[in-house]
């Protein structure tokens, strides 16, 4: 199998389930990985990369461990290929406290502990995401974790918040999320859009709209079909849905990819669906 | 599964393990009617043909509903499943229940073992309906279909009670009338209780939306629900208390309510997108058809018709198998085959749509399995309801190996989709992730 920064780590442990053991054995950071719940929780959402950066060390010393295994390490074209569409970007690692955070009080930063959720197999996601829809302006969220939360970030980051990593020690990390202030106009505007009508985003986006029917498409095409448009969407543009029904199972993936939805239920069999980042 | 635990779907494991138990249950029925073809000839109270009527209601058909209900019902409802863990725990108690009680009744060892299958089963419903009921209360939306979804739950703990009470009733021998008199009520608190609501508020959502169609009004609906429930409630209170002669008139309230259900359908069928009609659908449609002949025969069974008694009993019989292995496990064999695969596919696929060439829910299967499937059903059943009407044992016999062959091809492809293992995936040429 080939290998390359963005490849899952839940499809290396597909692949070869010894995949486990040679990450666990880079250091203490990846000894979670030993564990089922954790591994279910975090591997399909962690890439190589992802995984480098939680464990501090480089996406070659990962190569290293798998090569013996039979998994061969992105080649130079791959890489190149991959590189403008890598999930993750190295990140700017702040070392002190953005501004914004200490000039708030504490009242102002919601907490959510995960830990225990976490320990106890409990996946947090749509605890989280509740938690992000209450931070607005002159807030901010804390999540406390055992780890960096790298898939986290990412999807939060499509969405336009900011973000600040406190590592307190190996097995306590507190992360911060707030919205992007008057400095990025950009990023919040995108956030106004949440509490926007149907018609309000439509508006928004005259013009740049890619439009797609899958009334007469059977199940599951039309998911299908969605999230293909959806990898091909410029930044900028929305994709308008003509729908039979409210697609419950497409909710998840949308979140998980970092896209926002705004529905108009015209009809019992008549769903209208604006998708965008 | 990474985002399956933010949908709202139970977890594989809650739904799957019902697939895979009530195929077996399916095998096991079709085996045990091999060696019950000197059943048929007499009275419908006779060990095996009730062994082969429990196996069939709850091992094949209730088991196969609830991992069905459990994957249908956040979707219906929009919301998430109140509990995995009780679905879980329902499922251990449904199994065990089942199996004893199947052994219970072959051996006909009517003592503390049966009384054990039954409160296990009892125990099983009380806890389906905890977490029916608990969903229900956190839906958002409430709908004609979740009306009947809930209270078929409701008959179901009803219909488990009254069986309860008859086991004990074996050893104890307190209830005033003779035994078959609570059998009547029990076994149609069942059917049309349990199974007929259930499949028609499950089939008034999904027979739809697998046509692309859309319902103009629920009116029918509505009045169909009316209808059933009111002819089941005027049926139970004259058969316990007053014992008229107007049972064939309850019967014709549920037969007006399964009639205005499959009106619905008609019309709903001609908004319809779709015309190419799949293996699955078609043998819905079958399944449907066959539903008739339990509604003209429980005319005959309702009314005191002076029918001689052989032909009463074959009817009796002929009655009792249109609805377990005609209209309920033809329905199955058909909407297994719409359910199942998405389910598996969305387990499997849902975070590389889009970004990888994925199967598609209808690969995951053999087609050539289930057309044979659906013809060696249909051959079985006729055979089987022919058999019986004749007294004739040769063809009781080839109708169960037609069942036989059934339920082995039917076995077989759903144990395929079970063990799917996700294939190498190739990326699309814009893929932004490259596994």
């Amino acid at each position: 199998m080939n290998i390359t920064a963005t490849t899952k780590i839940a499809a290396l442990i597909k692949e070869n389930p010894a995949a486990i053991d040679a990450i666990a054995s880079i250091n203490r950071h990846f000894e979670k990985l030993r564990n089922p719940v954790l591994r279910k929780l975090l591997a399909s959402r962690v890439t190589i990369a992802d995984a480098a950066r939680i464990g501090g060390c480089d996406v070659e010393t990962f190569y290293q461990k798998l090569r013996p295994l039979g998994f061969v390490a992105g080649a130079m074209v791959t890489v190149n290929q991959t590189k403008e569409n890598t999930m993750l970007p190295p990140e700017t690692i702040l070392t002190t406290m953005p501004t914004y955070l200490v000039q708030l009080p504490a009242s102002a930063i919601l907490t959510l502990d995960v830990r225990e959720a976490i320990a106890t197999g409990n996946d947090p996601f749509l605890k989280i995401m509740n938690a992000v829809e209450e931070i607005g302006e002159g807030n901010a969220l804390l999540i406390i974790n055992t780890f960096e939360p790298t898939p986290l970030i990412s999807i939060l980051k499509k969405k336009g918040y900011l973000f600040y990593t406190d590592v307190k020690n190996t097995d306590l990390v507190y992360t911060y999320f707030w919205l992007a202030g008057e400095q990025d106009a950009q990023d919040d505007e995108g956030r106004a859009t949440k509490s926007n009508t149907f018609e309000e985003v439509l508006a928004r986006f005259a013009g740049k709209v890619r439009r797609l029917d899958v009334r007469a498409m059977e199940m599951p095409q039309p998911m299908v079909t969605i999230l293909g448009e959806l990898e091909i969407l410029p930044e900028n543009e929305a994709l308008y849905v003509l729908h039979k029904r409210v697609p419950q199972f497409l909710f998840p993936q949308l979140a998980e990819r970092g896209f926002n939805i705004a529905i108009n239920e015209a009809g019992p069999s008549e769903v209208f669906l604006l998708i965008y980042r | 599964m990474s985002t399956a635990t933010a949908s709202n779907s139970p977890s594989k494991w809650v739904v799957l393990p019902h697939y895979a138990f009530a195929a077996l249950a399916f095998v096991a029925l079709s085996i045990l009617l091999l060696f019950s073809t000197d059943a048929f000839s007499g009275h419908y109270f006779h060990p095996k043909l009730l062994t082969l009527t429990h196996v069939a209601a709850l091992g094949w058909a209730t088991m196969l509903i609830f991992g069905a209900i459990y994957q249908l019902l956040p979707v219906v409802l929009e919301c998430k499943l109140y509990s995995d863990k009780l679905a879980t725990i329902a499922f251990g108690f449904l199994g065990v229940g089942a199996i004893v009680l199947a052994w219970c009744f072959w051996h006909f060892e009517l003592g503390w073992l049966m009384h054990l299958a039954a409160c296990s089963l009892v125990i099983s419903f009380i806890l389906f309906n905890i977490n029916v009921i608990q969903t229900a209360r956190l839906a958002p939306k409430w709908t004609i279909e979740s009306d009947f979804i809930v209270t078929s739950a409701i008959w179901l703990l009803v219909t488990g009670i009254v069986g309860l009470i008859m086991v004990l009733n074996f050893t104890m021998a307190f209830l005033p009338v003779e035994h078959t008199h609570y059998l009547k009520l029990h076994a149609h608190i069942g059917m049309a209780g349990w199974f007929l609501l259930l499949i028609i508020g499950v089939g008034a959502k999904l027979i739809p939306m697998f046509l692309l169609a859309h319902a103009e009004s629920t009116k029918k609906l509505n009045w169909s629900y009316n209808l059933i429930n009111a002819g089941l409630v005027f049926f139970i209170f004259d058969h316990l208390f007053f014992h008229t002669s107007l049972v064939p008139v309850y019967a014709g309230l549920v037969v007006a309510g399964v009639v205005l259900f499959l009106l619905f359908i008609y019309d709903t069928s001609k908004t319809r997108q779709r015309h190419d009609v799949d293996l699955g659908m078609k043998q819905t449609f079958v399944a449907l058809g066959l539903l008739l002949l339990p509604l003209v025969l429980v005319f005959i069974v309702s009314s005191r018709v002076a029918l001689p008694q052989q032909l009463l009993s074959a009817v009796y019989l002929v009655y009792g198998i249109s609805v377990f292995l005609g209209f309920i496990s033809a329905i199955i064999l058909g909407q297994t085959f719409k359910t199942l695969p998405f389910i598996i596919w969305m387990h499997a696929y849902e975070d590389y749509v889009g970004r990888f060439k994925t199967p598609l829910p209808k690969d995951l299967y053999n087609h050539t399995l289930q057309r044979l499937q659906n013809y060696s059903y249909l051959v079985g059943y006729a055979l089987l309801i022919t058999g019986v009407l004749l007294r004739n044992q040769q063809l009781i016999l080839a109708g169960a190996i037609g069942f036989t062959i059934t339920s082995l091809l039917y076995t077989a492809n759903v144990f395929q989709l079970l063990l799917h293992k996700v294939q190498e995936l190739k990326p699309f040429t814009y893929g932004s992730t490259s596994v």
